[in-house]
This record gives C-alpha cells, structure tokens and sequence, in this order.
C-alpha cells in the first residue's frame, strides 16, 4: 500500500517517512514524500545518521555513505559560488565537473547522477546538458509571464524535448539493483514557483534516502536560482522503498528502532 | 601548478585570497570531498599521471587542504600516466 508524508524540511520528512516504514513492516510500494522546503534541515538527526552510518563503515566501508556524501551525488554544491560569481556560476559548475569526471569515475564507475543531469550520454558520443535546458526554458516562461505550467508535466521523455531529466539510459542501465535507483526528474511552474517531482525505481531509506532528499532539494534550489524564480516543494515517490531490516545494508530491526528514537529525540518529537 | 593554485581555481578565488584563509584558519583549510576530487583531476591534467587511486578518494580522505597534500606526496612515485581522455 502506498505511503504519503508531507513536512516542512528533510529532517521532519525523513523521520516521518521512516516512522510510518518501520510501522509497515520495513517496507513499502509507492512512498510519496514532499517537502516544502528541501535545503532545510535540522543538523542535530543529519548527526545522529550520520554517526549511524560511521559505525557501520568501520566494518563494511563500501556499503553506506555518510549524507554529504550521498547528496554531493547529486549536486555537488561546493562547486556551485553563486554569490562568488553571479551569472558565471553555473558555467563553473558545469565546468568543474567534466574536469573532475575521470577522478570522480574511478569511485563512481557509471558516473554520478550529477553528471547524468549535465552530461546525459546521447546516442552517439555527443552529449547533453539538460539542467541547463530546464533553466533555460523556465526564463523562458518567467520573460512570458507564465506563472503555471502544465505543458512541462510530462513523463518518460528525451532530453532535448521535454522540461524532464531522465536518469536511466535505454540499453546501457541494465542492472537490476544499483546505480541508478533513481530513474526520472520533472520540473513543474506553479503559482510562479518551481516544483520539482523525483521518481527512484527503488529506495534504500537509511543509506540513501535523507542524502537523496537534500541532493534534490539542492537540484531544486539551483534550478529555481538559475531561472530567477522561487523554489516550490520537492516529491519523491520511491517505486518500492526498504527501512533496510534485512535488505539493502540489512541492519537489522533493533537497530533501525533504535536509530529512530534518536533522531526522534534530536527532533525534539516524542512517540 | 601546486595545490593551492588548483584549489583557487576550484574556488574561484585569488591564491592570494586563499593563503589569508589558510593563515587565518592556523595552517590548515577544511575542503569538501568535491573540492579535493577537481583539485586532484586538476593536478593530474597538469602533471600528466595520475596522482589518486580509488581507495585515496573516500570522503574520509579528503577533508582537508593537509591531507590532500599528503596524499599527493604518497602517491607522486607511483603514479601512471594519463591516457588522453584523462583516465587510467
């Protein structure tokens, strides 16, 4: 059965979504969670994650990731100076990443969904930036004054056509588990604010799940910054969703509760 | 180049501008992982091999200007050269 969530920041989302998967017995088709402000967050569950994750890498390196890590996936935010450079910033993110791109391979073999949404690998050799196009097109509507825009709502749709990023390449994503889990982005006008729509095919909550909110969140934030328009909220459906008891990195329950209580306490909200 | 060149351009500051920071901050300047991986791609375009291996590009490693020197000074005997498209 599905799941919906919706909360103000990451953290409130997160804890809330996770709540509601554990009381699901681990797992969940078709989680929905929005967020109306998805750069915001509080530090103190980022740390208790964050200390959960350190413990496991102790003794399995490779199978978590800390949440910058995660979210530095999808929008490496240290490259992008928008106060620093002004309009030139995102030339310089951009930029930044087909010179990092070799380096950033040997870690992330098939590359990052970063690079996905600026590099997206055409048929041929050629390839294609499509965040620059989402901006370019959403200027597009706000010199136009268009303050709602249904013909962006679009599905599974080529790059160059459509206000979407797709993240899955036609015969080349054949792996059934991993990279990438997530499959589809689409940005939506509404009211004058940019909206953002994250579809994962599928979702493991606490390795990825807090990371991929606040790596989108920031997808949202340069998108709307680069248009000159307000951010609207971030969605995430998550096709099928596991809190990890015994899949993905299988901590087991006692330890999942246990990691929920403390980021409940570090919320300030009691059970 | 040196790794405060790089890092300033990664930066989009003066290397003036850094080394105040670095000054400032008593000798050392947290980086962000990112950082540290366009810095090292920087430095092995410049240099022409690589500077870098996989285990070398954990978040764990990656954290500061002084590790990131550390870990250029290990690795500059053993490095391969760059093919051209920039990788191994």
């Amino acid at each position: 059965m599905a799941l919906f969530i919706s909360e103000k920041d990451v953290s409130t989302a997160w804890v809330a979504a996770l709540d509601r998967l554990l009381a699901s017995g681990g797992d969940a088709v078709n989680l929905t969670v929005a967020i109306a402000d998805a750069t915001a967050e509080h530090r103190a569950v980022r740390q208790s994650l964050d200390r959960f994750i350190r413990d496991r890498r102790r003794t399995h390196h490779h199978s978590v990731e800390l949440v910058s890590t995660v979210a530095n996936t999808l929008f490496p935010s240290a490259w992008y100076l928008s106060e620093r450079l002004g309009p030139g910033a995102a030339e310089h993110l951009y930029e930044l990443e087909r010179i990092a791109r070799p380096v950033s391979r040997r870690r992330n073999p098939r590359g990052t969904y970063f690079e996905r949404m600026v590099a997206w690998p055409g048929p041929g050799k050629e390839e294609f930036n499509q965040l620059d196009q989402v901006i370019r097109r959403l200027r597009s509507a706000r010199e136009r004054e268009h303050r709602r825009g249904h013909e962006y709502e679009v599905g599974v749709a080529m790059p160059a056509d459509e206000i979407a990023v797709p993240v899955l390449v036609a015969g080349k994503d054949r792996n059934t588990r991993g990279f990438p889990c997530l499959s589809h982005l689409s940005f939506s006008l509404l009211h004058g604010a940019v909206n953002l729509l994250a579809v994962y095919r599928s979702h493991d909550f606490i390795s990825r799940g807090y990371g991929n909110y606040l790596g989108l969140g920031r997808v949202l934030q340069f998108v709307a910054e680069e248009s000159s328009l307000p951010a609207g909220e971030l969605t995430c459906v998550s096709a099928s969703a596991t809190a990890e008891i015994n899949r993905g990195a299988s901590f087991g329950r006692d330890r999942v509760e246990a990691l929920l209580e403390d980021c409940r306490a570090a919320l300030g909200v009691a059970k | 180049m040196a790794i405060l060149d790089a890092l300033a351009a990664v930066r989009a500051q003066t290397v003036g501008e850094l080394g105040e920071e670095l000054t400032a901050a008593g000798g050392d300047l947290e980086i962000d992982s990112r950082e540290g991986e366009a810095v090292i791609a920087m430095l092995e375009q410049h240099y022409g091999r690589t500077l870098a291996k996989v285990e070398d590009l954990e978040p764990e490693c990656l954290l500061s200007v002084d590790s990131l020197a550390e870990l250029i000074r290990r690795r500059w005997e053993t490095g391969q050269p760059l093919d051209q498209s920039g990788s191994r």
